[in-house]
């Protein structure tokens, strides 16, 4: 109920809207009227079931009168006669005759009449019971992601896993997968064509492009740049590589190469390391590097660091140094010429070459005629005299103890 | 009774429940219209401090959020006559608030206008055990307020304490805490008819909507239309719907007289249409659109057609004029002031220091009924529509929506029950002692 405040003045007289038609709709002369067409209502009645079959169905006014009249039946020529009709011949009965019969008649009207009427056609505004329980079942927070993510996810999931449950169609995905993966892979955007290695020594460069082994064109994809790298590096004589593709299809393989330190002499023969000790190339030669220091022995390699150090401390000793022997690998020797040897403590070795050095300085003792100079107690350096030496001393020892005892 | 005391505290349960989920409909089934809203508590916890905007009645906690009204269907003088027909126009409203709101509720809040409520006054007297009130005190006093005879087939919808008395000082609105000897208290009653109210609650379960609190239209209409100083100084809310007409008096804010007169825009309808022999719903529509209780001379010259659907020419083409149609209505209109005036009268109305009268509900709608109303009500007479609620769509904000807006504060600020009180320890105590009383006699 709600109520609408009107002004009545500003209003025009309530009419019943007259549609267009109907206003152009003229009273017809009252002497050759026929009665005006109903105008259709608003809900159209339902033509009501003719009681009697004769009766038109339509309505009072018959639609013969409106029509113009039919034309006049054209002459009919005179009848032939035909084959002879016999007259007490049943005659089959036609829907006509069958109408005009009292009983058929009775049926037929009867028939119409009990006709089962359209169904009242009533609004129905609210829902039904079912209609409104399926509403609130859809308002209900967990059917409803249920049904709008759940459902057509689990459908999702169950038809893949049901097409993926032959072994034929996973076959032909893996086909398709890798067909399409091979075609983007082989697009040339992404080929590679050529190796360039960046290396100090000719030699070595070459050795890398053959332990590659590359067949070009080869797809980037393809390249395992960290394996590569692995081989490169598996090299004694490459310390450091860097692969890179580059634009244009270039693998670029730069090196960066270990630099001899010394040089090894050990039961294998000789070889080069580095200065942490890894091995660099075998050498023929010792005269080949006699720029190098020399180190001997088992387990030589591994204590290269002290042997630097023992060699950069030595340095007044140079032009005599022969090498470095590692003895049981546990501690070093100093070999210099006419045989002599300076045999260091396996601790502070360092320490113990300053101080034959400053004997040397101070005494010239390695310019004597001895044979070892023994550091390895250091608490009781000892030296060793070369055998002409010791004759001497224990041919001068009578005279020497005999002066001295007095 | 204690029956009942249960049943509401049930009520009161689902109710909190149900908003602490943060969705509830409240439904007004009317005899014209079933109306249903969908509030969401919890969207802000109101005004901000100093921001010049009050608690608003607690209504800044609520907002409505779906709305749907339907025709209402099988409902006479506002109690259901048809079940099956009432369950389709309850769907269809609840289907339509639920469709809006985007949400399904399961606890709806309902109020009706029918089921000839009766109000009574009680009072109740106890002596205090301390020497302060506490919360105890309360209940044993509210407790101990005699229940009248309600008569058969009754049952109770409110009981507020309206006013506590300590010894000698009365008017008190909260005396916990305070010191005295004895304790009163004043409380009103409202009873409905026991059968209207389950068939509501019927109809709402065959919808599988839980009925989480009973409201009498009368109650929430004036707590809906008075604005605060009326229902602070006095006043009488006449919620004039179209089954019945229901008033309400209110004093220190709170009701203290209901009443009901069976009359309402429904009988104004009929009488339009059997006077003119039209259907139904064109002297609703007539009624609705050329209606009024004034007539004046513009009115002999305003011709209302009012047709028919019988096929006959000339009565089709009927028409009547504005005057005739307020000849019709006035008497109707006058009968159910009348009425409203000797309910007053019978409550004493007059005696109240404030003689505020407000008109709300569809049938105060009609123009010039402030006008007739003063000449019958008194003059202190005034159109009253519900107070805004956040989210009420404007459709709804009509003096026709004032029973289901005050139902909508009723949820969200709800005033004290009886049964919102504990039961005194003594009572409660008696039955689990009888149980071991029976429990010893029968094993030993």
């Amino acid at each position: 109920m709600s109520a609408l405040t009107r002004d009545p003045l500003a209003e025009p007289p309530l009419r019943r809207p007259v549609s267009k038609a109907a206003a152009r709709w003229e009273w017809p002369d009252p002497a050759s009227a026929t009665a005006p067409p109903i105008a259709p209502r608003e809900a159209p009645r339902r033509p009501v079931a003719p009681l009697w079959p004769e009766e038109p169905a339509v309505a009072f006014w018959p639609a013969a009168d409106l029509a113009p009249p039919p034309p006049a039946p054209a002459p009919v020529p005179a009848s032939t006669p035909g084959p002879e009709v016999d007259l007490f011949a049943p005659v089959p009965p036609t829907a006509e005759s069958l109408a005009r019969s009292p009983l058929a008649r009775s049926h037929l009207a009867h028939a119409s009449m009990v006709a089962p009427p359209d169904p009242p056609r009533q609004f129905e505004p609210s829902p039904s019971r079912f209609n409104y329980r399926l509403n609130r079942l859809w308002l209900t927070p967990l059917v409803r992601h249920l049904v709008r993510v759940g459902l057509p996810l689990a459908l999702v999931l169950g038809l893949a896993g049901g097409w993926l449950t032959s072994e034929d169609n996973r076959a032909r995905l893996g086909q398709t997968v890798g067909a399409m993966v091979s075609t983007v892979q082989n697009q040339p955007v992404f080929q590679v064509h050529s190796l360039q290695v960046l290396a100090a020594t000719p030699e070595i460069a070459e050795a890398v492009a053959a332990t590659l082994d590359l067949r070009f064109p080869v797809s980037y994809f393809d390249l395992d740049l960290t394996a590569l790298r692995t081989r490169v590096q598996a090299f004694d004589a490459v310390e450091q590589a860097w692969l890179q593709v580059r634009p244009g299809g270039l693998l670029e393989v730069r090196i960066q190469e270990r630099t001899p330190a010394m040089v090894w002499r050990h039961a294998g023969g000789l070889e080069l390391i580095d200065a942490t000790g890894h091995r660099v190339a075998l050498l023929a030669s010792r005269s080949a590097r006699a720029d190098l220091p020399l180190i001997l022995g088992e387990g030589a390699d591994r204590a290269v660091d002290e042997a630097r150090q023992l060699l950069a401390v030595a340095v007044p000793l140079h032009p005599r140094l022969r090498g470095l022997v590692r003895v049981g690998e546990r501690r070093w020797d100093l070999v210099l010429d006419r045989d002599q040897r300076i045999l260091l403590p396996e601790q502070g070795a360092l320490g113990a070459l300053e101080r034959v050095l400053a004997l040397d300085a101070a005494q010239q003792v390695l310019s004597r005629d001895l044979r070892i100079v023994d550091m390895r107690n250091p608490t009781r350096p000892t030296i060793r005299l070369t055998e002409g030496a010791m004759a001497e001393v224990t041919r001068n020892r009578p005279t020497l103890t005999g002066a001295r005892r007095r | 009774m204690t029956d009942l005391y249960q049943s509401q505290r049930a009520m009161r349960n689902l109710r909190q429940q149900a908003m602490q989920r943060g969705v509830i409909a409240v439904m007004d089934v009317g005899t014209f219209k079933v109306a249903c809203l969908i509030l969401k508590f919890g969207v802000s916890d109101g005004a901000r401090a100093g921001s010049g905007v009050g608690a608003m009645a607690g209504q800044a906690a609520f907002r409505v959020i779906g709305a749907g009204t339907t025709a209402s269907r099988g409902v006479r003088l506002g109690e259901i006559a048809a079940m099956r027909e009432t369950e389709r126009a309850v769907r269809t409203a609840l289907q339509n608030a639920q469709k809006m709101a985007q949400t399904r509720v399961d606890h709806a809040i309902l109020s009706f206008s029918g089921g000839d409520v009766r109000s009574y006054g009680l009072e109740g007297l106890v002596e205090l055990d301390d020497d302060r009130v506490s919360e105890n005190d309360i209940a044993r006093v509210l407790d101990s307020c005699d229940m009248p005879d309600l008569g058969p087939d009754r049952e109770v919808l409110h009981a507020q304490p309206v006013n506590f008395v300590l010894d000698h000082r009365s008017g008190l609105a909260d005396p916990r805490g305070q010191a005295g000897r004895r304790l009163g208290c004043d409380m009103h009653l409202v009873s409905v008819n026991a059968d209207v109210v389950q068939n509501l609650v019927h109809c709402l379960k065959r919808c599988d909507v839980e009925v989480a609190g009973l409201a009498s239209s009368a109650y929430v209409a004036g707590r809906a239309a008075l604005v605060e100083d009326e229902q602070e100084l006095g006043a009488a809310a006449i919620d004039m719907g179209a089954g019945a007409t229901n008033l309400s008096i209110f004093i220190k804010g709170h009701m203290i007289y209901a009443d009901t007169l069976r009359l309402g825009g429904e009988h104004i309808t009929s009488d339009i249409a059997k006077g003119l022999s039209i259907p139904h719903s064109v002297a609703e529509r007539i009624k609705a659109f050329y209606g009024g209780v004034q007539a004046t001379g513009q009115d002999d010259r305003q011709v209302i057609d009012i047709g028919g659907d019988s096929g006959d020419w000339d009565k089709d083409r009927r028409t009547i004029t504005r005057s005739e149609l307020i000849g019709i209505m006035r008497p109707r209109v006058e009968e159910i002031l009348e009425g409203v005036r000797a309910r007053l009268d019978v409550a004493g109305f007059d005696h109240l220091p404030s003689q505020q009268i407000v008109l709300t509900g569809g049938v105060s709608q009609i123009p010039g009924l402030d006008g007739l109303a003063a000449r019958i009500l008194g003059q202190q007479v005034r159109l009253g529509r519900p107070i805004r609620v956040p989210g009420l769509p404007q459709a709804a904000t009509g003096p026709d929506y004032a029973a289901i807006v005050g139902l909508c504060q009723f949820a969200a600020n709800p005033q004290d029950e009886w049964w919102d009180f504990d039961i005194p320890a003594q009572r409660f105590a008696a039955k689990p002692l009888k149980r071991a009383m029976k429990w010893f006699r029968d094993n030993w």
